[in-house]
């Protein structure tokens, strides 16, 4: 370490000794108290690091809820912010989302299986299905030639 | 005793919302103070925050312990974010916000307090935005030279230049106000 370095380092990260890199901390210090230049030099670099200090920034409300409210979830958990935005309790939010898959599964059971089970719907096919045969001119798969 | 953090990262990588939220409660006060003093206050400093954080949650897996700390890793998201709004609005910044604090030591104390911290907003802001942002990692948040340097992704030679590039501006520009 010398004046130069010495120096350097004010110049740098300024009079706080605790802001000097710490593999030449020590060595600064040490030539601080060994030599009155490095003491002027020290008193004329305060000012800068004084003013910084004032400024003290503002903090901006309810960050961590903005932040955890964001978080991307699963795909239920998207519908569900989406349905209901506010909704962040422990207990509704599973009750919200196991209703959520029932309804679901619900729409969807009666919309394909009531096809199935509709009995008018299976009369109709089997009525179509003898008109086809009977306008066939096949017999046992046969083709039958009018003479 | 305490939970290691890097044990947290892999919990909350795995989707484990506690474990995340104790990592925004050890980070978010100081990468808020950076951004803050970054975007000088504005509303867009609020939303680079935010975004930081989302990042962890969804980019945590990119985070190698071995490499870097989280919370180097967390300041270069946040540097990163502030350069590229800077570079997207073509350096414009929004209003600065009031200091709520200083109007609590009386009305004309306050407001030679007030007007003393916009100076040192606007000097700050002045400064180009690299020169900044070492500044504020090495006298404000107590970053290593070597992590302050790998969060602007240069050398600890070219940072210890940059910073006293930037000192000297500051010390310029307040001299002649006061």
């Amino acid at each position: 370490m010398n004046i130069e370095r010495f120096q350097q380092i004010l110049d740098a990260y300024g009079s706080r000794e605790d802001n000097w890199p710490r593999e030449e901390r020590q060595a600064a210090q040490l030539l601080l108290q060994s030599n009155t230049e490095c003491v002027s030099l020290l008193r004329r670099c305060h000012s800068v690091d004084d003013y910084l200090d004032e400024y003290v920034p503002r903090v901006p409300p309810a960050l961590r809820q903005k932040i955890l409210q964001r978080l991307p979830g699963s795909i239920i958990d998207t519908i569900v912010n989406w349905l209901i935005p506010d909704v962040r309790s422990d207990f509704w939010r599973p009750v919200i989302a196991g209703s959520l898959l029932l309804v679901m599964g619900v729409m969807l059971g009666t919309s394909t299986l009531g096809d199935l089970l509709d009995s008018t719907a299976v009369d109709d096919n089997w009525e179509e299905e003898i008109y086809l045969l009977a306008l066939d001119d096949t017999v046992n798969g046969m083709e039958i030639i009018d003479e | 005793m305490g939970v290691d953090e890097a044990d947290l990262i892999r919990e909350s990588v795995n989707g484990d919302e506690s474990a995340y939220e104790l990592l925004l409660e050890q980070h978010l006060p100081s990468l808020t103070n950076y951004v803050m003093r970054m975007m000088a206050n504005t509303a867009e400093a609020d939303d680079i925050i935010q975004e930081t954080f989302i990042r962890l949650w969804t980019h945590g897996q990119t985070f190698n312990p071995r490499y870097a700390k989280l919370t180097t890793w967390l300041h270069n998201i946040a540097h990163n974010l502030c350069i590229d709004h800077f570079r997207k609005h073509n350096r414009m910044i929004g209003e600065p916000t009031e200091q709520p604090d200083v109007e609590a030591r009386g009305p004309e104390q306050g407001y030679i307090q007030q007007r003393q911290v916009r100076s040192i907003q606007e000097a700050m802001m002045a400064l180009p935005e690299k020169q900044r942002s070492a500044i504020i990692m090495c006298h404000y948040q107590g970053l290593s030279n070597k992590d302050a340097a790998a969060v602007i992704e240069i050398s600890v030679e070219a940072l210890e230049s940059l910073m006293a590039r930037g000192r000297k501006k500051l010390k310029d520009i307040l001299e002649n106000e006061y």
